[in-house]
């Protein structure tokens, strides 16, 4: 019990951050369950349209707009594997409400279990939509898991971890920036709420940590962590390992 | 979904049967080689990561972690299915992992690093329930004991050895002396100290006011479409047109003229499905010369109407310039998107060349990169890994500045070049370094850290433990 004194704001394993991919593999075999049902409507549409409504173009103007066509399944493709998902995560939510908290590690731990269960599903949305090449619909797979953001959040190649998050609008996240809400702490999984406000920039390859607040206008440096439970101040530039001010962003501009 | 199994399992095979023939010939091998392709070693090196770049990508194109692993193990990685290493950048030969290990995003896991005019090829070994941090570096002759942890952003010195059960921090990574011995913190303790501290104001029920209407997003979706669908229609018109003629005009009598064992039987028939890839291959690139060609008819109109700048830009739409700064990147990022995503990422070079305000020498490597789509200027024999390289700058103002890359400049994984930076010739920089605002690095010297700062080669041999590799350049 002594321990517990000790950890407290400044203590020191809070400056460390390890890895947010949990070890269940056992999930994935959703994959083809939901990739497989959701093939079904898709090739429906497809051959809805063959069959009806292909002999009303001359068959030059089919091949040209063949193109489109080929996009507008990928896409209805997208969107049913989204409504799958969603349904299926709307299930998982019913037997058992995502939540905050410390889970152990061991499939025993019924937060665990559904945890890892939801991630698997949320995942595979979020992949395939990395594949199309509107970055609009990264949003939308964002939007499904439950994590605000708007379509002015620049979204560059990121990742963002599948829950408790919020993004601010304006907020621009740096290539190869890691934003992550639940983390491995040696047996034990955490998992605390994250929340980007408006126009925040989080610099190339920075992470942020567990429980982690941004105020408006801040600016994460590059190559920087937050320490887990970090509370950025409004209107300041934070930067190293883990983050300390920097300056505040009004002096910014006199240079 | 069977035919792109197919595809990948067979890449897979012919794949692996080219390696065998490969390794016949010379067999892989540990040591510090010249980078050059006189180096027997070096030249069958990248052979092999040539040919491992094709089933690599076919098996990136599903989401799937367990098709990811098989890859790493039918390539000679050490690997068991209880690891997640999703996100991570592996090497796919000398690395050797045990079981129920995480590893966080974005880690570069490398047994082969080129440095200076070195190539470095060592083993990593990692035992049991290790868990890495997000963003770290592994050099190669590492050797990870088990239940041993390694912080974010940290990176090991060649052939460094991290101890069972400890914790390691910092660049080069040393044992963290923690208050509370990290495998000893307890449940109750951190349910405490977690959820108690932040009550002092309670952020979640601040009101949440947009600082803009939502419907903005409306008005700027139509020229962004626009373009998109003219490239889109434009660039895979033709390449259909001409699949459908060879189809109809070639496959189709051969198929139903024959029977159906004929059809794999007869030697023209076999030519015919012999040929097959390559009308396809060859169409994907009439698609992608033509998509070139309309981004930069495109690009030069838009240029024509609001000429490229350097310097700052104001945070606001309203501003000319700051928008059409946005639309030619959004009209680029198609074609990035497209031809990084592709299975023939080095065109990526001419195709900058191409259409303007970027100069790619020749022999220059580039990886898997995020680049900047304007005003670059990298010499020749440049080797650039997976980095970035960002012509803007976000703080209260859009800043934006070029780049330039001497010859023979080696930057390592993880690295990010900020704008307006000049690296002179022959330099090297570390992995995990970050160029702040137009940093001028001097010619024929050692960069590392964030923000960057010059190395001595007595640090690099002392702390990163170097020495062999400067040794090898003395003797030969």
């Amino acid at each position: 019990m002594e321990n517990e004194a000790d950890m407290g704001q400044n203590a020191k394993w809070r400056e460390f951050i390890s890895s947010n991919n949990v070890k269940e593999n056992r999930f994935l075999l959703t994959y083809p369950l939901i990739i497989f049902l959701s093939f079904f409507p898709t090739l429906a549409f497809a051959s809805v349209f063959f069959i009806y409504f292909a002999h009303l173009f001359h068959p030059f103007i089919l091949i040209i707009i063949l193109p489109l066509l080929i996009l507008l399944y990928y896409l209805i493709f997208i969107l049913i594997l989204f409504i799958i998902c969603k349904l299926f995560l709307t299930l998982l939510n019913l037997v058992h409400r995502p939540k905050e908290g410390i889970f152990e590690l061991s499939l025993k731990d019924r937060d665990y279990f559904f945890f890892c269960f939801r991630k698997a599903i949320k995942m595979l949305a979020l992949e395939i939509s990395n594949f199309f090449p509107l970055p609009w619909i990264k949003v939308l797979a964002l939007k499904l898991s439950n994590i605000k953001v708007s379509t002015n959040t620049a979204l560059l190649d990121s990742y963002i971890d599948t829950e408790f998050i919020e993004l601010g609008e304006d907020t621009i996240l740096g290539e190869g920036s890691i934003i992550m809400s639940s983390m491995i702490i040696k047996n034990y999984l955490i998992v605390k709420k994250v929340i980007i406000k408006e126009r925040c920039t989080i610099g190339a390859y920075s992470v942020v940590t567990p429980g982690t607040i941004l105020e408006n206008n801040t600016i994460l440096g590059g190559g920087s962590y937050t320490k887990i439970n970090q509370h950025l101040e409004e209107g300041w530039v934070y930067i190293g390992r883990p983050a300390r001010k920097l300056t505040p962003l009004d002096t910014l501009k006199q240079k | 979904m069977i035919s792109y199994l197919i595809l990948a399992l067979s890449s897979l095979i012919i794949a692996k049967i080219c390696l065998w023939i490969i390794n016949i010939f010379h067999k892989p091998r540990e040591g510090v080689f010249l980078r050059s392709p006189e180096d027997k070693d070096y030249y069958y090196w990248s052979l092999r990561s040539l040919i491992k770049k094709f089933p690599i990508w076919t098996t990136r194109l599903l989401p799937l972690n367990l098709l990811n692993s098989l890859l790493y193990k039918w390539f000679g990685v050490q690997t068991d299915y209880s690891n997640n290493l999703h996100g991570a950048i592996i090497s796919s030969e000398f690395v050797e992992f045990g079981k129920n290990i995480s590893i966080g995003k974005g880690c570069y896991i490398k047994s082969s690093y080129i440095f200076d005019k070195y190539l470095i090829i060592k083993r990593i070994v990692i035992e049991d329930n290790v868990t890495i941090g997000p963003q770290c570096y592994i050099f190669p002759g590492t050797h990870i004991l088990k239940d041993a942890s390694l912080n974010a952003h940290s990176i090991t010195h060649y052939n460094q050895v991290l101890e069972a059960h400890g914790v390691y921090s910092g660049s080069p990574a040393q044992k963290v002396e923690q208050d509370i011995p990290y495998h000893q913190i307890t449940k109750s303790a951190l349910k405490k100290n977690l959820f108690s501290l932040q009550n002092e104001e309670d952020p979640l029920k601040d009101p949440y006011t947009p600082l803009f209407p939502e419907s903005r997003f409306v008005k700027k979706l139509p020229t962004h479409l626009s373009i998109f669908f003219f490239l889109y229609i434009f660039s895979y018109g033709p390449p259909m047109v001409l699949l459908f003629l060879v189809i109809s005009e070639y496959f189709y009598p051969l198929i139903v003229n024959s029977s159906s064992l004929d059809v794999l039987l007869l030697p023209k028939n076999l030519i015919g499905l012999l040929i097959t890839p390559f009308v396809l291959i060859s169409l994907y690139l009439l698609n992608i010369f033509l998509l070139i060609l309309l981004t930069k008819i495109l690009y030069r109109f838009l240029e024509s109407q609001c000429p490229f700048r350097e310097g700052e830009y104001d945070w606001n739409r309203k501003n000319k310039e700051y928008r059409f700064y946005f639309i030619r990147s959004f009209l680029m990022r198609y074609l990035k998107w497209k031809i990084l995503k592709g299975p023939f990422p080095w065109l990526i070079k001419p195709a900058f060349n191409f259409i303007g305000n970027c100069a790619i020498g020749k022999n220059t490597i580039l990886e898997d990169l995020y680049i900047a789509k304007e005003h670059l200027e990298i010499g020749h024999n440049v080797y650039l890994g997976n980095i970035i390289v960002a012509n803007h700058y976000w703080d209260k103002s859009l800043s934006v500045k070029g780049i330039k890359i001497q010859d023979k400049v080696v930057v390592s994984d993880g690295c990010c070049i900020g704008p307006g930076t000049e690296i002179g010739e022959k330099t090297s920089i570390l992995p995990l370094s970050i160029t702040t605002k137009s940093d001028i690095l001097r010619p024929n010297s050692y960069y590392f850290d964030i923000p960057i700062q010059e190395i001595s080669k007595e640090d690099l041999r002392k702390k990163y433990n170097f020495k062999e590799i400067f040794e090898g350049e003395e003797g030969g």
